[in-house]
């Protein structure tokens, strides 16, 4: 089919669609895929200093996987987000599973329990963290010294800082996760288990069985959508932990946030960005490929 | 194979009784229908025998031995769903042998068995399909054959058909009684649909609000009804049923609309009220019978359903061949006394 005749039938044939998805696909090309193809085209020229404006091409990108923190950025980052989906995938079933099995109204509370902490300011939720990791009194402390632990500062190790970080994503994200997948076990019909009992099936093979399997797309789902949200949140990062100590917990987001705020390194902020913008492509069509198996 | 026993058995959700004292046999390799309207407690009954639903009070014996409190993978009974229930992950082969799988039968004796019964279901071509691919015929038979491999001691069929088209479940109906003649297992099969009851049954229980009202063969409970509940629910097209009360000679029932029906030989006292009832193809056309206008007529092509109206009293009237009949036609109808069923008021038969 030429382009021409694409144009003018699919046009014609779907003309009502096209008018509707318009206003949207304006926003995104004014507001996402225009900054991103801009921020790409800067990112090959020298934005400032001496040879401002000199055609560079992937240089600067060349230079900055090269760099020595690069590494330990690329690390913190995996850890954290790898980190807190894993813990809040799983976390998040369990609870999903136990909400499941409670009555109706109990069900309820706890679902609005779980799912406070999502609905609150990330800047709250991670100043609450701050607050609560604080060395000298901080309630973190306190509660290690009501069960007789010597008081440990998690700030104070790279290790410590990365858990607590993880800690406080997990916090934000469960309610998000113990949603998705609660609304996944109420979408297995009960017929199955109850066929699997009279064929014999146990507890713990009807949920290898039945429930895992059928719940594979909200699980993938949830993980992917959370890995996002992990990988570009710069709040908490920056909240929690400042990235420190030592650069520990500093992830790409947060390292791309303190390039162009603080180090006014705008070069390498928009080179980090547009790597971090790839990485994101690629989990997001992970993303559409789990929706669009489980319909299937 | 297995006789199973329901002795004074009850099921409550706290002041709401489901299922009121039943008792029941069920012989080795007989085929028993539940039937009755929704609501009426024949699912909950089969589930409490499936072990799906805890027993409030009595017990259920299969071989004499109390399965109250034995779990359903315990009970060696296989259970076909109205859903399928096919698990929607698994192919063909891996639903028929999930329950040999969790048995941990050996890995040929399971492909012998699925093969078996994927032959005589005729499955054979779709055992590396997924449920999601196959029709609604093939689904049901996958369920079928799930049941099958099991060789448990029962079957339990919870209105396996009814998600079927019309034609699709005659033959399955019939496939599955001969299935079931064959292997002679012992079922139970829940249905709402009276033919399915009347065609499949080597005996009917028909159930009403969590009672079974009557048991026996399928002719039995339909010649001889214990109550109008049970004349009316079986039999299509239905039993045309009114008030009437006992001529002071004792030999017929007269409607207030002044149709009059032979009830010689039921056990009826001069002028008591009472319910009659006849069904529709007791009713024939005879010069001598009592006259009646033709209000609609349907042709089925093998049959002709009349509606006519004898007084203020409509009546359905079925003759065996084709009448051309014309609406607002006088005809004279007539019945004879052996076919018409006398109720008390309240309902219950007077023999």
């Amino acid at each position: 089919m030429t382009i021409r005749a694409y144009l003018t039938g699919g046009l014609r044939r779907n003309g009502h669609g096209l008018l509707y998805v318009a206003p949207t696909v304006l926003l995104l090309v004014l507001l996402l895929y225009g900054p991103a193809v801009s921020g790409f085209y800067q990112s090959l020229f020298r934005l400032g200093g001496a040879e401002a404006g000199a055609f560079v091409g992937l240089d600067v990108y060349r230079t900055v996987m090269t760099e020595p923190g690069f590494g330990q950025v690329v690390t913190s980052t995996a850890l954290f987000v790898l980190g807190s989906v894993i813990c809040t995938v799983a976390l998040g079933f369990a609870i999903a599973l136990y909400i499941n099995g409670l009555d109706e109204v109990s069900a309820r509370i706890l679902q609005i329990w779980v799912i406070i902490p999502w609905a609150i300011s990330s800047v709250v939720g991670a100043l609450l963290f701050r607050w609560f990791y604080m060395s000298d009194l901080g309630l973190f402390r306190e509660m290690l010294r009501w069960i007789g632990l010597p008081a440990v500062d998690p700030m104070s190790s790279g290790t410590g800082a990365m858990i607590a970080l993880i800690l406080s994503a997990v916090w934000k994200k469960l309610g998000f996760a113990v949603i998705l997948l609660l609304s996944g076990l109420k979408a297995i019909p009960q017929d199955y288990y109850e066929a699997a009992r009279i064929d014999g099936a146990g507890a713990l093979q009807r949920f290898r069985e039945i429930t895992v399997p059928l719940l594979m797309g909200p699980l993938l789902i949830s993980s992917v959508v959370l890995g996002i949200a992990d990988l570009n949140t710069v709040e908490l990062p920056l909240i929690v932990t400042g990235g420190g100590p030592l650069d520990s917990t500093t992830t790409v987001a947060l390292s791309i946030y303190q390039k162009a705020f603080s180090q006014y390194d705008l070069q390498r902020a928009i080179t980090l960005a547009i790597i971090t913008f790839v990485v994101n492509i690629i989990l997001v069509t992970l993303y559409v490929r789990s929706v669009r198996g489980q319909h299937k | 194979m297995a006789r199973i026993s329901l002795e004074n058995l009850s099921k409550s959700y706290g002041a709401m009784t489901v299922i009121r004292d039943i008792d029941l046999r069920i012989d080795d390799g007989e085929m028993l229908v539940l039937v009755g309207p929704s609501g009426c407690g024949k699912s909950t009954l089969l589930r409490m025998i499936a072990g799906l639903e805890t027993v409030s009070s009595g017990a259920i014996r299969i071989d004499g031995k109390k399965v109250n409190d034995i779990d359903p993978r315990d009970r060696d009974i296989a259970m076909v769903f109205q859903s399928y229930a096919l698990y929607p992950h698994k192919t063909v082969f891996e639903n028929i042998t999930f329950g040999l799988k969790m048995r941990h039968m050996r890995r040929e004796e399971i492909r012998k068995r699925a093969d078996d019964a994927s032959a005589a279901l005729g499955l054979d071509q779709y055992l590396d399909r997924y449920p999601g691919q196959l029709s609604g015929g093939q689904r049901q038979r996958v369920a079928m054959g799930r049941a099958l491999v099991r060789e448990p001691k029962a079957f339990l069929f919870d209105e396996p058909l009814s998600n079927l088209d019309a034609q699709l479940r005659v033959q399955m109906r019939m496939e599955i009684r001969a299935l079931q003649r064959k292997l002679g297992v012992t079922s139970v099969y829940v249905t709402h649909d009276q033919i399915e009851a009347m065609t499949m049954g080597d005996r009917i229980a028909v159930m009403q609000g969590g009672d079974i009202v009557q048991v026996g063969a399928p002719l039995e409970i339909y010649d001889r009804p214990a109550n109008a509940f049970v004349a009316t629910f079986i039999g299509s097209p239905a039993i045309n049923l009114f008030d009437a009360r006992i001529s002071d000679d004792g030999q017929s029932a007269v409607t207030p609309g002044g149709l009059a029906l032979p009830v010689a030989g039921a056990a009826v006292t001069a002028g008591a009220p009472v319910r009659v009832g006849i069904r529709p193809e007791h009713l024939r056309i005879a010069p001598e019978g009592t006259p009646a206008i033709v209000e609609a007529v349907e042709q089925t092509g093998l049959d002709t359903l009349l509606i006519a109206r004898a007084g203020d009293t409509a009546l359905r009237v079925l003759i065996r061949d084709r009448q051309y009949l014309r609406i607002g036609e006088e005809v004279r109808l007539a019945s004879s006394p052996g076919d018409v069923h006398v109720f008390t008021p309240e309902g219950a038969a007077l023999r």
